[in-house]
């Protein structure tokens, strides 16, 4: 049987995605007729058999990517492997010689389906964090999910695995040391309840500090060291502040929940979330974000889609959890959304679907009564607003000096992809709007 | 620190160790009057005399022989064979015998021999004076093996070699002969057998080199941190005993390995060192572990075909790309 692999089909090729399989399973194939197209970084070429023969096997279907060498399909001769998937590996030919490249490519009828691509680490890090292999998104070749994908995924979720958790009184609860460390802190330790797990914790509930000693962090707060790191060393931040006069929008909120309007009371953040989804209809530059091409040309990738993460802060970390169409949606389902995302986060229940696909971030420290701050852009966003309080501060207006409620906002940007002059004209239009907030309503 | 050839610090060390230890003899092939192909042991003969320093016929088996026998009977005999190529020709000497008689007389008599010889192609010598056989010598217990990439190394590795009690096989590499490094004046330092070293340390990935591919990997690691990779060098120094832990643990550390070794490919070094980290390492690996060698082809003598036969820095990068891919990075 021979081996259908991926093509080198350009010399910047390192990878490429099945786009139609022009021969199914069972169709016989001549020596050059074209089997599939493949999708390059380039362009859609056609892939001819250099074999005649059955086409036995589809083994990457369409819209997966692989790197070149990796085996895509198998011909050869005889009928389609459906019915021989079972335990015969029959064929009289020499076993379809596992060459070196792909040292773990299912070879064998339909398991390819049921069987993880993981790599032996990833797998390790999945059964200590308890996370389920099944729902995390591999980035290695041929989709193997590596360790950073479980990394992000815990991180994702909160640093505790919302998964296959075995229910607290289980008795014979595993006693994996992160898992059990980063169990929820706000559960009160119940030392009757659980005693084997209690004995057998690493870390004993020892109030006790040592000054100068090294506490190891958490993974979500190594996750939060690395990705601020990255974006600090990597982005170039350009920061614009901005005041806001919210005594218009605090009516108008104060109206929406007086006539309990939408389902959930609508908080001054909810306002802003709308305001600032908004503004980047007009402004969409800051709602791309940096990138490079398969040749390391930088490039801005356009974003269309108007997804704005809202930053809520957990006892070992934060988290962002993203109003997807922000822009489209309105301020009462913006808020239940944001509710419950938030209320899930802080139980740890957050899914990694919640947390993807943001184009730019909200970071709202209004509660913690800040005048104003500077934050730090979610790699790879090229924007985040970074809200202070509503404060009471003498303004003028009509040339008279009158108690106003005064927000500051202020917007970090990728000076890679925008300008100052671009982030001054957004938080113009998001102070137009939140100061005549009838327009967040139409 | 003065700044030296490995050619230079191979020199200097046996004129130490003659000077140091009156047992030391040197034997080879023109390695007097001529002061050796490579000029290793230029000068030697005119301070120490042809007792001392002895040219063989052109007769490897007798020679190495004697030198094993010598060493069985007190002396410490450093032999030096043109190219590791002809050093088949007494294979059976080192590999039937030097390798054996501690073992198989009691531990009545050491054979505190040396054998030096170098290796390696890219010098248009065409096949059958291009070749590296490490591995045929590394597989054998009772030999130790020695492949150092610097002159330090070089200095402080023939140092312990000559005053190890067992037979040695020294290989240098031709490519390296006049690779510059920073070796200390009068430092009687010795490197000891069987120890890795970290040449550069990086959390991306572990290259694992030894002789002239270290010389590669470091190069290679330097360009890549150009594009954000923190590549760690491990360099090997010692094939047999090989240093496990230090391998083990870098591995453990960067969760990824790419093999370099110019030998090829089929059951060598690499395929060794590949096959212990999956054994001791194996729940830390996170791509598998690639090996950058040379085409499995009788090195051709053609300049173009010699190059794209050997491994090349741009190899050791596309197999590091590779085994990064799906990464962040």
């Amino acid at each position: 049987m021979a081996e259908v692999t991926m093509p080198r089909l350009s010399d910047t090729m390192e990878e490429g995605k099945i786009g139609r399989w022009l021969k199914q399973p069972g169709d016989y194939v001549e020596k050059g007729e074209i089997i599939v197209e493949i999708e390059t970084d380039k362009a859609t070429m056609e892939l001819e058999s250099y074999e005649s023969g059955t086409l036995q096997k589809i083994v990457v279907q369409p819209g997966q990517t692989v790197p070149i060498g990796e085996i895509i399909a198998f011909i050869g001769k005889g009928a389609a492997d459906e019915s021989a998937a079972a335990p015969a590996p029959a064929s009289p030919e020499p076993a379809p010689a596992a060459t070196e490249a792909q040292p773990s490519t299912p070879t064998n009828g339909n398991a390819v389906d049921e069987h993880i691509k993981a790599s032996p680490v990833a797998r390790r890090l999945a059964e200590e964090y308890r996370i389920d292999l099944s729902q995390v998104q591999g980035t290695g070749p041929g989709g193997r999910i590596i360790k950073e994908n479980v990394e992000a995924f815990f991180h994702n979720i909160g640093g505790t695995p919302s998964v296959s958790t075995p229910p607290a009184s289980t008795p014979a609860a595993p006693t994996t040391s992160p898992a059990a460390a980063a169990s929820t802190p706000a559960a009160p330790s119940t030392p009757v309840a659980a005693p084997a797990a209690q004995a057998a914790a690493p870390a004993p509930p020892a109030p006790a500090v040592t000054p100068g000693s090294l506490v190891p962090m958490s993974r979500m707060r190594r996750a939060i060291a690395r990705a601020m790191t990255e974006a600090k060393a990597g982005i170039p931040h350009v920061y614009v502040t901005s005041e806001i006069d919210m005594s218009a929008a605090l009516q108008l909120r104060q109206q929406i929940n007086e006539q309990n309007a939408a389902s959930v009371r609508i908080s001054v953040n909810d306002l802003v979330v709308k305001a600032a989804a908004k503004a980047l209809l007009a402004f969409p530059a800051l709602n791309n974000r940096y990138g490079t091409d398969s040749d390391g040309q930088p490039g801005i990738v356009q974003q269309t889609q108007i997804n704005i993460n809202v930053a809520v802060a957990l006892d070992e970390g934060l988290v962002a959890p993203v109003v997807v169409d922000a822009d489209k949606k309105s301020l009462g389902t913006i808020a239940s959304e944001i509710r419950d995302m938030a209320g899930r986060a802080r139980e740890g229940k957050i899914k990694q679907s919640d947390l993807e696909g943001g184009t730019l971030t909200v970071s709202n420290l209004g509660m913690f009564d800040v005048a104003a701050f500077s934050a730090v852009i979610t790699p790879p966003q090229a924007a985040v607003l970074a809200v202070g309080s509503v404060r009471s501060v003498p303004v003028v207006r009509n040339n008279e000096i009158v108690i106003g409620q005064v927000m500051q906002v202020t917007l970090s940007s990728d000076h890679r992809v925008t300008d100052g002059a671009v982030s001054a004209q957004y938080l113009q239009e998001f102070k137009r709007l939140l100061q005549s907030p009838m327009s967040l309503l139409v | 620190m003065p700044t030296i050839t490995y050619r230079q610090a191979l020199n200097e060390t046996l004129r130490e160790e003659l000077r140091r230890d009156e047992r030391v003899v040197l034997m080879g092939e023109e390695i007097g009057l001529f002061e050796g192909s490579y000029k290793v042991t230029a000068g030697l003969l005119q301070e120490f005399g042809p007792n001392r320093i002895i040219d063989t016929p052109i007769a490897e088996e007798g020679f190495v022989g004697m030198a094993a026998g010598a060493a069985m009977i007190g002396l410490r005999p450093v032999v030096e064979i043109m190219t590791i190529n002809f050093s088949l020709l007494a294979i059976d000497q080192m590999v039937n015998h030097a390798a054996k008689i501690h073992y198989m007389f009691g531990g009545q008599a050491r054979v505190p021999m040396v054998l030096r010889t170098p290796g390696g192609g890219g010098q248009q010598l065409a096949a059958t004076h291009s070749q590296n056989f490490e591995a045929w010598y590394a597989y054998v217990p009772g030999l130790k093996v020695l492949a150092p990439s610097t002159p330090y190394d070089a200095r402080g590795m023939l140092r312990s070699a000559i005053r190890d009690d067992d037979p040695v096989v020294f290989l240098e590499n031709l490519a390296l002969y006049n690779t510059k490094g920073d070796v200390p004046e009068n430092g009687d330092y010795t490197v000891p057998i069987g120890v890795a070293e970290v040449k550069k340390t990086g959390s991306d990935i572990t290259i694992i080199a030894y002789s002239r591919m270290t010389v590669l990997a470091l190069d290679v690691a330097r360009r890549l941190e150009d594009e954000g990779i923190s590549a760690e060098v491990v360099d090997l120094r010692s094939l047999r005993p090989l240093d496990k832990p230090t391998i083990i643990e870098s591995v453990r550390k960067t969760n990824r390995a790419v093999i370099a070794e110019e030998d090829w490919r089929s059951y060598g070094i690499g395929a060794e060192i590949a096959a212990t980290i999956q054994e001791e390492a194996f729940d830390y690996l996170d791509a598998p572990v690639l090996r950058v060698a040379g085409v499995e082809v009788p090195l051709p003598y053609s300049k173009v075909l010699e190059r794209a036969a050997l491994p090349s820095a741009q190899h050791l990068i596309d197999s590091i790309h590779k085994t990064l891919h799906g990464t962040r990075r």
